[in-house]
């Protein structure tokens, strides 16, 4: 938006005032996530510049956190606790969003075609409950689960996990597919089956491709609220059950280290990548579904 | 006007001759039938796994059947008393009984509406040394017969017999021994070890022999013990001072046996002597209670079933409730402020620019909320990032300000995380203002600030609905930041769910909260519903 020419000087003083507080509550959302990168790889165990670090003194930079983050404790100047628990968080954090994942876009991708469809009763009311996992405060669903899980003998399990997951993620899933759903042309599938396709092909030939963006997507979410959970690891999973949030919410509240903040660096490049895809995904989709970019 | 012509009276058929009402309900139904079958499976899995445990966890905050478990005949005898001079020997012999003697859980009927202070039943007491087989017998004649034993030994055995690893089969063999415990008394969390073992060598037709009465009451006694432990932990949040006046007394009443209990008892605790405390057993009689409610919101019942303030040192969550609010309200007036600008900038920014700033907009919403909390450490902390800017601008040294572990660390760290739930919607909403609207009305003579007062405003309002109700529904529920970077007056009721869910185990109390916050939230996602729609809730 650039200033008209005619545009008078209190004008002109408000415009840039304005870019200036713009600037200023973007530079407040990224800053605190840019400033962890280059504390990161500090030498000194405490999370602040050092002056060393100011002076750009390449002494003053090391990688020994990272090193301890993937459980090489042989750095002799390390005094903070050294383990593997960081390798066992990932792995476990890893298998348990991949797999609720998986269910939960399998679910969603049901429910969305469900839901899309010309006649359905009580639309309202599902959708209502469908999204409810979303609505719902995390630390009331966990009591939920914790006693509900706890009957059913799932406390402790990853099979409790991976469903609790499975629920978190599974709005998402509904929400984006929905969307994708709500541009699609129904005479592609009547043309299908028309030429003979049963409803299953039909679906992974004509519905499947084109609604894919959508589901990816839905399927990113619900990774990453899984991958970024920690209320309900804590009230239902066990001391097995060590995730990265959970390694990362003990390290914040025991002590904390600057391998915290590697493991930090290491998600907020993956969140880049990810808001990458999922951007990239979104323009494909409006492609396919002859939107034109806005 | 002419008269139409004559309607024809045959209906319309289909090429196979079904006539094309019948055909076309026929499709209808079957394509409403596959959109069921479509959204079954997933319906089926939420409610079973999502909505039903919630409502589970709503009736706890009314529940107070642990209490009436634990003292059926004192509550079945306590409406005869006045309620105001102390109580006679009758009811002093009954919470003798209900609290150190073993017959509720043995006689068959033991807790309902039809419990008879009369039966001898309740009376006969069970030898502490043995032998224990007549005088159960005696309570209730059904535990002569094996058939009475036979569902005990059934649970025990699907321990005995459990296959898998040795960790495996130790799991299912404590798993038998608390499921025993659960049949025989089913608000405990003891393990019946004895009797798990002694039926593991039962062949399930003998007649069951002393070795049989001694385990169930060894067991039954432990499993007593920690009833007394949890429903005296109850009759606390009713009276403070009630689980020490438990606890003392049955270790001084340990020795008492016979009759009369009323001189014993005061004689052992001079609080039984109070009437205070029997006047709180009054307001426990229901098995639903709304005490937690009224204790979520600082109120309790008193004798006369009036509701009146809880003492000044016990009123904590008005104000946290209070706070929770205020909280959210600072959080979202402050999303909206900072929001507006940067949401109006991205509108109106050519495609390019506009797509790279919102980058800086997605990034922290796609990042994980620890690792933003931990950033926010670094910036915020005593040490931090800020406060060492400050000392390098000129700040002294011993000013560092104390911006975390406190309210305002809570309410900075918040809305920078909200924010994007913020900018999102009010930013999809001026998407769609064309620009020569503004134009048109300076155009028209409105200076800059009207036109924009008048004319842009007014339309990003359904924008800023949707933002203001979203961030304040998700504020509302916070309980992860608040804990990490809230410090003591940061925290709020949703720290204090987890606190009675975690720490003080008053699960009821936990529940009462959570179904209030529920139903706030419930309300503001339904006006949300009514200004957006859920359907247009967009991601990303």
């Amino acid at each position: 938006m650039a200033l008209p020419a005619y545009a008078s000087p209190a004008q002109r003083l408000w415009h840039y005032i304005y870019l200036t507080i713009c600037s200023l509550v973007l530079f407040f959302l990224v800053m605190p996530l840019i400033a962890v990168i280059p504390i990161s790889f500090s030498v000194s165990p405490f999370l602040q510049f050092t002056p060393e670090m100011l002076r750009l003194d390449p002494e003053a930079f090391s990688l020994r956190w990272y090193r301890m983050m993937i459980g090489d404790c042989s750095d002799p100047g390390i005094t903070t606790v050294c383990s593997d628990n960081w390798k066992i968080g990932a792995k476990n954090s890893l298998f348990i969003g991949v797999i609720a994942t998986a269910l939960a876009t399998t679910l969603g991708i049901f429910a969305a075609l469900g839901l899309s469809r010309p006649i359905m009763p009580f639309r309202k009311l599902i959708m209502a409950i469908m999204i409810s996992p979303l609505i719902v405060p995390l630390i009331i669903t966990a009591s939920g689960m914790f006693f509900f899980f706890a009957k059913l003998n799932l406390v402790s399990t990853y099979t409790g996990l991976i469903l609790a997951h499975t629920i978190l993620g599974f709005p998402f899933v509904v929400i984006t597919v929905t969307a994708t759903l709500v541009g699609f042309d129904a005479s592609l599938t009547k043309a299908a089956a028309s030429l003979g396709g049963g409803p299953v092909r039909n679906f992974f030939k004509v519905q499947m491709p084109l609604i894919l963006p959508g589901v990816i997507s839905g399927a990113l979410f619900a990774f990453i609220t899984s991958f970024d959970e920690v209320v309900i690891v804590l009230f239902i999973g066990g001391p097995d059950q060590i995730t990265l949030p959970r390694q990362m919410w003990s390290g914040i509240r025991q002590e904390i280290s600057p391998t915290i903040l590697s493991v930090a660096t290491i998600l907020v490049i993956l969140s880049i990548c990810l808001l990458t895809a999922v951007e990239l995904l979104r323009r494909r989709s409006e492609r396919l579904r002859g939107i034109r970019p806005t | 006007m002419t008269n139409s012509p004559p309607v024809s009276v045959q209906p319309l058929l289909t090429a196979d001759g079904i006539p094309l009402k019948t055909s076309l309900q026929r499709s209808m139904r079957r394509s409403k039938l596959r959109a069921i079958c479509l959204v079954l499976p997933p319906l089926i899995f939420l409610l079973g796994l999502f909505i039903i445990p919630i409502g589970n966890l709503l009736t706890r905050s009314t529940d107070d059947t642990l209490i009436n478990y634990q003292l059926p005949l004192t509550f079945a005898m306590i409406d005869q008393w006045d309620r105001k001079t102390l109580p006679e020997e009758d009811l002093f012999e009954a919470i003798y009984l209900d609290l150190s003697s073993l017959n509720k859980y043995l006689i068959s009927d033991n807790f309902s509406d039809a419990v008879d202070p009369s039966d001898p039943a309740w009376r006969v007491r069970i030898p502490k040394k043995g032998p224990y087989r007549d005088a159960m017998i005696a309570i209730d004649p059904r535990w002569q017969s094996a058939s009475t034993w036979l569902p005990i030994h059934e649970i025990a055995m699907v321990g005995v017999n459990a296959q898998g690893t040795e960790r495996e089969r130790e799991n299912k063999a404590r798993r038998a021994q608390f499921n025993i415990c659960a049949y025989l008394t089913p608000l405990t969390n003891a393990d019946c070890t004895k009797l798990y073992k002694v039926l593991q060598a039962w062949d399930g037709a003998s007649a069951p022999d002393e070795t049989f009465f001694n385990a169930l009451y060894k067991d039954l006694s432990s499993a007593n013990k920690f009833l007394v432990g949890k429903s005296s932990t109850r009759m606390n949040y009713g009276k403070p001072g009630f689980k020490s006046l438990i606890k003392k007394s049955s270790r001084k009443l340990k020795k008492v046996s016979e009759p009369p209990y009323r001189d014993a008892m005061i004689k052992a605790d001079k609080r039984w002597g109070d009437v205070a405390f029997w006047q709180t057993l009054v307001t426990m009689q229901e098995p639903q209670t709304t005490g937690y409610y009224l204790n979520a919101v600082d109120r309790k019942w008193n004798k006369d079933h009036e509701i009146e303030l809880q003492p000044a040192e016990r009123r904590v969550y008005a104000m946290l409730w209070w706070r929770t609010f205020l909280v959210s309200l600072i959080v979202t007036v402050g999303c909206l402020i900072l929001a507006y600008p940067v949401a109006h900038l991205l509108a109106t920014l050519p495609l390019r620019y506009s797509n790279i700033l919102m980058i800086c907009v997605l990034m922290p919403f796609w990042t994980s909320l620890l690792v933003r909390i931990v950033a926010w450490m670094v910036m915020l902390q005593q040490e931090g990032v800020i406060n060492d800017t400050l000392v390098m601008l000129g700040l002294p040294d011993e000013n560092r300000l104390p911006m975390m572990y406190n309210f305002t660390g809570t309410v900075i760290v918040m809305i920078q995380i909200l924010l994007p739930f913020m900018i999102l919607p009010i930013y999809s909403v001026m998407k769609t203002i064309p620009p020569n609207y503004m134009k048109a009305a300076q155009n028209l003579g409105a200076t800059p600030a009207i036109a924009f007062l008048r004319v842009y405003m007014p339309q990003t309002l359904p924008g800023i609905g949707a933002g203001v109700i979203l961030v304040f529904i998700v504020a509302i529920g916070y309980y992860i930041t608040p804990e990490l970077v809230g410090g003591k007056d940061g925290r709020l009721i949703g720290n204090m769910v987890a606190y009675h869910m975690q720490k003080s185990l008053n699960w009821g109390l936990a529940a009462a909260m959570g179904s209030i916050l529920l139903a706030g939230i419930l309300m503001l996602y339904w006006i949300y519903d009514k200004i957006v729609g859920i359907d247009n809730m967009k991601l990303g």
